[in-house]
């Protein structure tokens, strides 16, 4: 189209122009459609605060996600090393207190059994195995290694229904003092504790009876894990 | 108070700078939606929405003069008028129409009130009075009328074109019948 077709239109734009242009063409009702504006106006703060509040909770979904899959990443390994370590249980609401005599190593005789104690003739402390026929198998024969103060290793036999059993000599019967380490099996590495110091006393508490059982003085340094208990025979 | 003034009031949210700033500008604005729109209650309705986001925006308005206000409102205004058509029309249904030349012996349009001008604008069908109004009253070019309407460049062109005979026509026939009315 030729440059003076279009320009005859372009002369409407001034006519239109300006308040006068186009008269009768403004609002009928100019308050009453500002106070629409109005209305929307306020309203919008409103909105904006609840679009606000749920754009917020979207983030902490989406940032928690994230979070929640680490936490359970983790878990496992945690539960891992839980397991590896030994059980622990509270330690008993009696417990003996040191006795005032010099302390002797304890020997701990077989499963099924309850060590007795009994003085032979020489004066010697012995320890007596009684026979199982005799004796209530332990309900609980649970053993557990509590937390020790860094110079004795304490060990806890709950024993609530253990019966008194009068110490009675065995005769020759030596019991190897074995760490409870060494229990659970070849390879198990000797126990640092009474491999670095020889001198330490090892104390076998007996719930309920609380039984502690001296026992002779502890061996050479040569093998501080080994003890030789004499035990004399009765029956 | 100057206009400047009032642009800084009602950007802090004062709502006597904001009345007054609407109450300047909404005939205006009003007329603009009307050669748009043929239905008044819905021209309103436009202005409504385009007065909210002018406040909504007017804090990330960079004043430059009452030329560029007035500009940029007006363009709010129009893209309010072309939501509201787009949704009740599908400029995309417009085709190009085959050239159509136009009779020498026609009188350019001159001489017109701007309320007959007015008048034959919102006669116009809505296609053309569309691209009508965004080329010669807003001064786009077809490429933008072509982006802002999803219609070819090609169309809008034709449009046009249609739009000027059309109004050629109307303007003919107005003239004969002033003439007719004068020689009675």
């Amino acid at each position: 189209m030729s440059k003076e077709r279009i320009d005859e239109f372009l002369t409407w734009r001034g006519q239109l122009e300006g308040p006068d242009g186009i008269p009768g063409q403004g609002l009928d009702d100019r308050e009453a459609a500002w106070e629409r504006v109005m209305d929307r106006l306020r309203e919008d703060p409103r909105r904006r605060r609840l679009t606000g509040y749920r754009i917020a909770a979207a983030c902490l979904l989406l940032a928690l996600i994230p979070a929640a899959r680490l936490f359970q990443d983790r878990h496992p390994d945690v539960a891992a090393i839980h397991k590896t370590q030994p059980q622990r249980i509270p330690p008993p609401a009696q417990r003996l207190t040191a006795p005032p005599e010099p302390k002797r190593p304890v020997a701990r005789t077989p499963a099924g059994t309850e060590p007795t104690l009994a003085r032979t003739p020489a004066g010697r402390e012995s320890l007596k195995t009684a026979s199982p026929a005799r004796m209530r198998r332990p309900e609980a024969s649970l053993l557990a290694v509590l937390p020790a103060p860094p110079d004795t290793i304490t060990a806890a036999f709950i024993d609530p229904v253990a019966p008194k059993i009068g110490l009675k000599p065995l005769k020759n019967k030596e019991l190897r003092v074995i760490h409870l380490n060494e229990i659970e099996g070849a390879g198990t590495p000797a126990p640092a504790v009474t491999a670095t110091r020889p001198g330490r006393r090892i104390n076998i508490l007996f719930q309920p009876s609380l039984h502690e059982i001296a026992l002779p003085p502890p061996p050479s340094s040569e093998n501080p894990a080994l003890l030789k208990v004499k035990l004399s025979s009765s029956n | 108070m100057n206009i400047s003034d009032q642009i800084e009031d009602a950007r802090s949210g004062n709502a006597a700078a904001q009345k007054a700033l609407f109450n300047r500008l909404a005939d205006p604005m009003m007329a603009l939606c009307c050669r748009y729109v043929k239905n008044r209650e819905d021209a309103e309705e436009i202005l409504l929405d385009g007065f909210y986001k002018v406040f909504s925006h007017l804090s990330g308005f960079r004043y430059q003069g009452e030329a560029a206000l007035y500009a940029w409102i007006k363009r709010i205004m129009v893209n309010e008028c072309l939501m509201f058509l787009r949704r009740r029309h599908s400029f995309a249904v417009l085709t190009e129409a085959g050239t159509e030349t136009v009779s020498r012996e026609e009188e350019p349009l001159a001489d017109l009130s701007a309320a007959e001008i007015f008048d034959l604008i919102v006669r116009l069908p809505v296609g053309y009075r569309t691209v009508f109004n965004l080329h010669v009253r807003e001064g786009m070019e077809h490429r933008e009328i072509a982006g802002l309407l999803g219609i070819a460049e090609g169309t809008s062109k034709s449009q046009l074109r249609k739009a000027k005979l059309l109004l050629r026509k109307m303007l003919s026939l107005k003239g004969i019948q002033y003439v007719q009315r004068k020689n009675r």
